[in-house]
C-alpha cells in the first residue's frame, strides 16, 4: 500500500484485511501497515520499530497458537530440539483440516494520533493470561513465550484480549509530529 | 537476511544484516546451526550490527544457539547490538545470560 503521496493530508484511515495463515505473511503485512502509520508522520522511527515488533508478535501468535492451535509447551519442547521439528509441525498443520482454511483478520484504524489494530484468528482461543503474568527472571532461558509480555510492556501502549482469547486489540499512541 | 562468515585465528565470526524475525530466523538457523554444532569450532561471535528487528523467535534462536554452544563447551558471543535490541535483552533479563560485547574487537579479544 502506497500512501506516501497523500498520507500527510489525511486525518484518519480505516482498513480491513483478511490475511492467509502464513508466518511469511506476518512480516510483509506488518511492514506495510507500519509504512502507512509512517506516512501519517505521527510517530518517531523508534516507536514505529516497536509497533512493528508488537504486530509481528501478535500476528505470529494468531497464526501459530490461534489458527494452528499449537500450544506453548509443544512449541517450547520442539524448539528445544534445535532442529526443524517446529517448522515441520507448522507446515503439517497448515495442510490439515480444520486449520488449513483459517484466516487472520486485521482491522486497522488510525485516528486522533492513535494506531489501533484489532487482530482476530479463527481458532478456539487460548489462555493469554498466563503469558501476561509470566515474570521473566534471570533464570528464564526458555526458547519461546516472551512475545505477549514484550508486546504489552515494551512495544504498545494498550493490549486487550476478548474473553474467548482469539481477538487482540493493540493501541499505539503517537505524538503529533505535524500541524494539521 | 544477509549472513557473512569470516574467521579470525580460531574464532568464527558471523555478521548478520536484516531482520532476525520469522523467515530471517529460519535462514539464520540453517546457516549458523552447522557452525555451532561443528566440534572443531570453539569460539563463535555473532555480529548483530546490521540487525534492525529482533522478535521473540529471534530471541529464542539466540538463547538456543548459546545453549547448544555451552552444551559442547564452546563459547558464543554477540556484539554490536543496537540500543533497541539491548533494551529487549534487559527487559527479558537475558543481558545477564547472553555473552554480550559492545563491538567485534572487544568480542575477539575477550571471548
Amino acid at each position: 500500500m502506497e500512501l506516501t503521496r497523500f498520507g500527510k493530508y489525511l486525518d484518519s484511515i480505516s482498513i480491513k484485511l483478511s490475511v492467509s495463515n502464513e508466518l511469511e505473511a506476518v512480516e510483509e503485512v506488518s511492514t506495510e501497515l507500519v509504512n502507512i502509520v509512517r506516512d501519517f508522520e505521527f510517530c518517531s522511527e523508534s516507536k514505529l520499530l516497536r509497533l512493528q515488533l508488537g504486530l509481528i508478535e501478535i500476528m505470529a501468535n494468531a497464526v501459530e497458537h490461534g489458527n494452528l492451535e499449537i500450544g506453548g509447551e509443544t512449541k517450547a519442547r520442539l524448539l528445544e530440539q534445535f532442529d526443524d521439528s517446529y517448522s515441520n509441525l507448522i507446515e503439517e498443520r497448515r495442510n490439515q483440516a480444520p486449520y488449513k482454511n483459517r484466516k487472520i483478520r486485521i482491522e486497522f484504524s488510525l485516528v486522533n494520533d492513535k494506531a489501533i489494530f484489532v487482530i482476530t484468528d479463527e481458532g478456539p482461543g487460548f489462555d493469554h493470561k498466563k503469558y501476561h503474568c509470566k515474570t521473566n527472571t534471570s533464570n528464564d532461558k526458555t526458547y519461546s513465550g516472551r512475545g505477549i509480555q514484550l508486546t504489552s510492556i515494551n512495544y504498545v501502549d494498550e493490549i486487550n484480549y476478548n474473553q474467548k482469547g482469539n481477538q487482540v486489540t493493540i493501541i499505539k499512541k503517537c505524538e503529533k509530529m505535524r500541524h494539521r | 537476511m544477509e549472513i557473512i562468515r569470516d574467521k579470525k585465528n580460531d574464532i568464527e565470526i558471523i555478521r548478520l544484516s536484516g531482520n532476525l524475525a520469522l523467515a530471517g530466523v529460519k535462514e539464520a538457523k540453517s546457516n549458523i546451526k552447522p557452525i555451532i554444532e561443528d566440534p572443531s569450532v570453539k569460539k563463535i561471535i555473532i555480529n548483530m550490527k546490521g540487525v534492525k528487528l529482533l522478535d521473540s523467535s529471534g530471541i529464542g534462536f539466540l538463547v538456543a544457539s548459546t545453549k547448544a554452544a555451552q552444551k559442547r563447551e564452546a563459547n558464543l558471543a554477540l556484539c554490536n547490538c543496537s540500543d533497541d535490541i539491548m533494551d529487549i535483552f534487559k527487559s527479558t533479563h537475558l543481558d545477564n545470560y547472553l555473552n554480550l560485547y559492545d563491538n567485534e574487537e572487544n568480542a575477539v579479544s575477550n571471548i
